[in-house]
């Protein structure tokens, strides 16, 4: 029998994915910052060099550190390094560092490692996994655990990966490590795979084939569909033309620059209605606002509002 | 100027571009900057004007057909309706390996091999610089033809490494002779006996194996290669290519286009020009003077209720413009020429739309090609 899977949010596990330029980081920060301040000890993992999460809370960049974001919740960052997992991760299983070293710096290592693509982001995702399981006696050190899945390469090759390798290598370590990955990833009680898009035509849908391949190709279990950047439907008409007639220039110039602004805010008001429209959505979307002026604070409350509904 | 132009014949008769080596421009730039319209736009506006453009994209055929009104791209060159001197064609990750597996192995029985092989089958389409070596292949065998005298390449987004110009070496790396004779055997030897224990614990050693024989086979496919992996960067180096930077007022993309740039200048090499899409209309800086004669004339248009509001709204965008100018401006001596392409319309659009979008970048690239011929 078929249970109903738990709420998204109520998981502890959430991998957020998406095409680059959608808001994933941003997301995933706000989902972190949404979770903190609901008193879960938090941990947001990202594997980007450009080390979005630390600009986000205007910090430094501490590749490889678990650092704090924030000074009142108990929300946490690391930008898991590459170099740096590969070490913990052999020392981790290889139990000696100098075998660790011998192994991974061996040449045939490093040209899997480069061959191979994903390899390096498989590896990343085993040290975020590696947190996702971290106990402190019979407690997780993390109460949720969030990927930030990295912008270059598709998602989906990235989610794919644990299955693949695991179709390739057949025993040993490497093999059940797989095995553990994907076990959390498909098992619904405990993991969410999120997916942001844009109210817009080409991001709508290569969403709606990650969506799909998600469930039908690789059985993960999926969690919200995030529509960022929606813009507001307040309207405010144009001015008419007959207000120009008794201006100044310089009000004159003024004018033209209202009717500029306004004309676009309503155009992409206009252009993510017909995108919308043109699409059937595979679920019901969280909508989140683009903000004029952007506080993550501001985007977290209003995140939980549009995540009650 | 009208050409006379024969498409069966592909006659250069009367075609300025004669005496000009095929052109080569790549488009660069991170995901969501419009890469593809652009390109899809400056290839029609290009076509428009007489030249005989290949455009040829690295990303799923899907984007560019949307773009292009089209219901799909293939693998190899195909005209587009109602734009006559263009062809479009997609590098299908997959179909490229494997007609270049077929192309060039040594004997069809190896070819044969490697298509069966379990590991290609896994990973054709992923491995890293393999995709991109096919690509470099694919396009310089385009220019070689000499049918076309310009081939616009849609990249796929990259954040900030020049994947294209890069993964062919680093592939070629990776498969030269230390890799490979280790893989030969080189690890069974005494010396790298706790190696050995070491790779038994974390993976299986008939991996190893099989990881040896197929990149053995594949190598021989490379061999058979006569392009060598830096074609394309000398190509850029030729005064007949350009690459193109992309990005929009959104931060990350042009942090990624000036990284790129950046990469670019490291190999003596730099784009022609920057293009700042979606660009909106230039508001002018905020200042105690302009909000005083704005909230005046908001107060002649809008209900009281409003004109906060409207107020509040048009002062952070022109504060957020001023701040994107500075950051701009201090990158500037980094970055090259500006060129800005105003936001389209709505909804599907058309050739027609395509093309006016591409025109400021049209002729900012052929008065610097003009430059150019003079040296």
């Amino acid at each position: 029998m078929q249970q109903r899977p738990s709420p998204p949010l109520s998981r502890r596990f959430h991998l957020v994915t998406g095409k680059g330029g959608v808001g994933k980081s941003t997301v995933a920060a706000t989902l972190g910052l949404y979770f903190a301040r609901r008193g879960e000890r938090t941990l947001i993992c990202e594997m980007d060099p450009r080390a979005q999460l630390s600009t986000l809370f205007s910090l430094p960049s501490k590749p490889g550190e678990i650092v704090r974001l924030h000074n009142e919740v108990e929300l946490w960052g690391v930008n898991i390094d590459l170099e740096a997992a590969i070490l913990e991760y052999g020392t981790l299983k290889l139990r000696f560092q100098r075998l660790s070293r011998l192994f991974f710096d061996n040449p045939l290592t490093r040209t899997l490692i480069n061959l191979l693509p994903g390899v390096s982001s498989l590896i990343m995702l085993g040290k975020a996994f590696h947190h996702e399981r971290e106990r402190v006696g019979r407690r997780f050190v993390w109460d949720r655990v969030i990927i930030d899945a990295p912008a270059t390469g598709h998602s989906l090759a990235l989610i794919s990966l644990p299955r693949m390798i695991s179709e390739v290598i057949r025993r040993g370590n490497l093999y059940r490590e797989n095995a553990e990955m994907w076990a959390l990833l498909q098992d619904a009680e405990r993991s969410a795979v999120h997916v942001v898009t844009l109210p817009e035509r080409l991001p709508l849908s290569e969403t709606l084939e990650l969506w799909e391949a998600l469930e039908r190709d690789l059985g993960v279990a999926r969690g919200h569909l995030f529509l960022n950047q929606t813009p507001s439907s307040t309207h405010w008409p144009r001015p008419s033309p007959s207000t120009s007639t008794s201006l100044s220039e310089g009000d004159l110039s003024l004018l033209a620059e209202l009717s500029q602004l306004l004309e676009r805010r309503h155009r992409e008001y206009e252009r993510a209605q017909v995108a919308l429209e043109n699409f059937t959505l595979p679920c019901v979307p969280i909508e989140l606002p683009r903000l004029d002026a952007f506080s993550l604070e501001g985007f977290t409350e209003i995140f939980a509002d549009a995540v009650k509904k | 100027m009208s050409v006379a132009r024969d498409a069966s014949s592909l006659s250069l008769e009367g075609s300025p571009s004669a005496l000009v080596e095929s052109e080569l421009l790549l488009l660069l730039g991170s995901g969501g900057v419009g890469k593809t319209t652009c390109s899809a736009a400056l290839a029609l506006c290009a076509a428009h004007h007489g030249r005989r453009v290949l455009l040829l994209t690295i990303d799923p055929a899907q984007r560019l057909a949307a773009a292009l009104g089209t219901e799909s791209i293939a693998g190899s060159p195909m005209p587009l309706e109602g734009a006559p001197g263009l062809e479009v064609a997609t590098l299908d990750r997959r179909a490229v390996s494997d007609a270049l597996v077929r192309r060039h192995a040594p004997s069809a029985a190896v070819a044969e091999e490697i298509l069966s092989d379990r590991l290609y089958q896994a990973f054709s389409g992923r491995l890293a610089g393999v995709q991109e070596y096919m690509a470099a292949v694919e396009i310089e065998a385009q220019l070689r033809r000499s049918v076309y005298d310009l081939v616009i390449v849609d990249t796929p987004p990259s954040q900030h490494a020049l994947d294209l110009l890069d993964g062919p070496k680093r592939l070629q790396r990776a498969l030269s002779s230390p890799a490979l004779s280790w893989l030969q055997g080189g690890w069974r030897q005494g010396g790298a006996q706790l190696a050995l224990k070491a790779l038994a614990r974390v993976s299986a050693v008939e991996f190893l194996d099989e990881l040896n024989r197929f990149l053995q086979l594949f190598s021989q496919v490379l061999r058979g290669l006569e392009v060598d992996s830096g074609a394309l960067i000398e190509r850029l180096r030729s005064p007949h290519a350009q690459s193109v930077l992309i990005a929009t007022t959104r931060k990350s993309t042009l942090e990624a286009a000036l990284l790129t740039e950046r990469a670019l200048q490291d190999r003596g090499l730099g784009a022609s020009l920057l293009v700042m899409n979606r660009s909106p209309y230039p508001l002018s800086p905020w200042s105690t003077e302009k909000e005083r004669s704005a909230s005046a004339l908001l107060e002649t248009l809008y209900p009281a209720q409003e004109v906060d509001e409207i107020l509040s709204f048009w002062r952070k965008e022109s504060q957020a413009q001023a701040r994107q100018r500075a950051t701009l401006r201090a990158a500037f001596n980094a970055l090259p020429p500006l060129v800005e392409l105003r936001q389209r319309g709505d909804g599907l659009p058309s050739h027609e739309a395509l093309r006016a979008l591409a025109m400021p970048l049209w002729e900012a690239l052929t008065e610097g090609q003009r430059k150019l011929s003079k040296r």
